[in-house]
C-alpha cells in the first residue's frame, strides 16, 4: 500500500481512537497495532503532527508505576478534522464499492 | 530495527544500556535533521516514556525498538511538523538582507569616502554570510569553505597595501593545510600531509633572507616526515639516516670543495636505499596516493613558472586543485560535490577576471554563485 495513503488511514484511526477517550503514546501505538501493521514507526509523528495542528493537546499524569504520562485529548477542532475524514472515507469507499461491483458484473 | 545492533542488545540489555544507545541515536538523527533543541527534549522525553511502559508490559528491548521504531526513520517522519530552529529562521533573513546592506556600505564607502576601491570587498559579504548562516554541525566544513575568502582577503589587503604579492601568495596554503587538519585524524598523518606546504614556506622564507640555496634542503622534510609513516622502525631508522647522511654529506662537499654541481650524487644514497627496500609508497592515513601526488606537482608547476615567467601573483589558484580534487574524489552525491565545489570555482573566477581582466569592482558577483548554487540545488539534496 502506498505509504502516504497509509499515513493518512493511520491519521484518521488515531483520531478516532483519541476521540473515545484519552489515551497516551504508547497505548495508541498498542491499540492500532492489535488491528493494523504499525512497523513503519510512523504513529509517534503522526500523533506528535496533529498535535501541533491543534488537533490533539497534552496533559500529564502521574502513575504509581514509572514515570508520569503524557496523554492526548481530542479538541474540538480534532473532532471536526475527524468528521470532515470519516465523509471523506465513505464516500471513497462507496466509490471503491460501486467500482467493484460494476467490475463484478 | 536498523542500526540499533543486536549485538548491543544482548550484551547491555536489562542495565538501561540500550535504551540509553536508542534515545541517544534518536537525539543524533534528530539533531542532524536540524530539530529546534527544545523540541528534541520534548521528543526524546516521549520515546523515554514509551520505552518505559513498553518495558512494563514486559518487553524485551529488541522488541521495543521494532515496535517504536528506527531513530532514523522516525527522525525523518517527523520532518513533517518540525518546528525549524529560530535561529535558521533569522539566518535566513540575514542573508536574505546582507545584498541590500553590502549596496549600502558600498556607496557610504564610495560617496562619503570615495573608496570604491577596495570598499567592493563589502560584497564579499554575501557568500560569506551565506557560508556561515548555512553552516549546521559541520564547523570544519563551513571553515574550509570560507579559507578562500580569507586567504583572498589577507592576498588583497598586503597586495594592494604593501605591494607584497609575493611571499604574501603563501597564505593560500591555508586552504589545503584547513581540508587538511580538518579530514586528518592522527597526529603523523596530519604532519605528513603537512609538509609540503611547511617545506615551501620555509624556503621561501629562507629564501627571502638569501639562502635558496641550500635553502631548497628544507624540502627534504617531505620524504623525512613521510618515512615516519613506515611500519617498521627499522627502515624508518635506516631512511632518516640515509637523508641526514646525503644532506650532511653534500653541505660538507660543497662547503669545504666548491663543487656543489657534483655534489647533489650524494642524494643517490636515499634513492639506493629505497630501492633496496623496493617499496615506494607510505600508507598516509586519509590522504589519497592521487592527491599526495598532485600536490608535489603543483609546487613544483608553481616554483618552476614563478622563477622561469614571474607567475607568483596568480599562478597560486592551481593550489585550489587540491581541495578540488579531494572534494570530487570523495563519494558525496553530485548536488553536495557542486556545492562544495562552488567557494573555489568563484575564488578562480573573481580573481582571475580581476587580476587579469582588471574588473575588480565586478568580479565579486562571481561570489553570488555560491549561494546560487546552494540555492539550485536545494530541493535535490532534500
Amino acid at each position: 500500500m502506498n505509504s502516504q495513503f497509509k499515513k493518512g488511514i493511520i491519521e484518521m484511526c488515531v483520531l478516532e481512537l483519541i476521540s473515545h477517550r484519552d489515551m497516551y503514546g504508547f497505548e495508541v501505538i498498542e491499540r492500532l497495532s492489535e488491528d493494523i501493521d504499525v512497523n513503519d514507526n510512523t504513529i509517534y509523528p503522526i500523533l506528535r503532527r496533529l498535535t501541533e495542528q491543534g488537533y490533539f493537546d497534552n496533559y500529564v499524569e502521574s502513575t504509581s508505576m514509572g514515570a508520569p504520562r503524557k496523554y492526548f485529548r481530542i479538541t474540538e477542532k480534532g473532532s471536526g478534522k475527524l468528521t470532515e475524514y470519516k465523509t471523506e472515507w465513505d464516500k471513497f469507499l462507496k466509490g471503491v464499492s460501486r467500482i467493484m461491483e460494476e467490475k463484478a458484473k | 530495527m536498523g542500526q540499533i545492533s543486536q549485538r548491543s542488545i544482548k550484551n547491555n540489555g536489562g542495565e538501561g544500556k540500550v535504551k540509553k544507545e536508542y534515545l541517544a541515536k534518536l537525539k543524533q538523527k534528530l539533531e542532524e535533521k536540524d530539530f529546534d533543541k527544545s523540541e528534541i527534549n520534548d521528543i526524546i522525553d516521549d520515546y523515554d516514556r514509551m520505552y518505559d511502559d513498553a518495558l512494563l508490559k514486559g518487553m524485551e528491548d529488541a522488541d521495543i525498538m521494532n515496535f517504536l521504531g528506527d531513530p532514523d526513520r522516525i527522525a525523518f517522519d517527523l520532518c513533517d511538523g518540525k518546528i525549524r530552529k529560530q535561529n535558521r529562521k533569522n539566518n535566513g533573513k540575514i542573508v536574505a538582507i546582507m545584498p541590500f546592506v553590502s549596496l549600502i556600505l558600498f556607496f557610504i564607502m564610495g560617496y562619503a569616502f570615495h573608496l570604491w576601491h577596495p570598499g567592493w570587498l563589502v560584497f564579499l559579504l554575501i557568500p560569506v554570510t551565506a557560508i556561515i548562516a548555512g553552516a549546521r554541525k559541520d564547523k570544519n566544513g563551513t571553515l574550509i569553505a570560507l579559507m578562500p575568502f580569507i586567504a583572498t582577503a589577507i592576498y588583497l589587503g598586503f597586495g594592494f597595501g604593501m605591494n607584497l604579492w609575493h611571499p604574501t601568495w603563501l597564505i593560500f596554503f591555508l586552504i589545503p593545510v584547513t581540508a587538511i587538519c580538518s579530514g586528518q585524524t592522527r597526529l603523523l598523518g596530519k604532519l605528513t600531509a603537512l609538509t609540503p606546504f611547511i617545506a615551501v614556506t620555509a624556503f621561501f622564507i629562507l629564501g627571502e633572507y638569501g639562502y635558496y640555496h641550500p635553502g631548497w634542503l628544507v624540502f627534504f622534510l617531505i620524504p623525512m616526515v613521510g618515512v615516519l609513516n613506515e611500519k617498521h622502525v627499522w627502515k624508518a631508522v635506516i631512511y632518516e639516516a640515509s637523508f641526514v647522511i646525503a644532506i650532511a654529506l653534500y653541505l660538507a662537499i660543497g662547503y669545504l670543495n666548491p663543487i656543489w654541481a657534483q655534489a647533489w650524487l650524494v642524494f643517490l644514497l636515499p634513492v639506493i636505499v629505497s630501492l633496496l627496500f623496493g617499496e615506494y609508497n607510505f600508507q598516509i592515513d586519509g590522504m589519497s596516493v592521487g592527491i599526495r601526488i598532485l600536490t608535489i606537482v603543483l609546487i613544483v608547476i608553481y616554483v618552476l613558472f614563478g622563477f622561469l615567467f614571474q607567475t607568483w601573483s596568480y599562478l597560486w589558484l592551481i593550489f585550489l586543485l587540491i581541495p578540488v580534487a579531494a572534494i570530487i574524489g570523495n563519494g558525496k552525491g553530485m548536488q553536495k560535490k557542486l556545492v562544495a565545489l562552488s567557494p573555489f570555482v568563484a575564488t578562480v573566477a573573481f580573481f582571475l577576471l580581476g587580476y587579469l581582466g582588471g574588473y575588480w569592482q565586478y568580479s565579486w558577483m562571481a561570489f553570488l554563485l555560491i549561494p546560487m548554487t546552494a540555492i539550485l540545488t536545494k530541493g535535490k539534496e532534500e
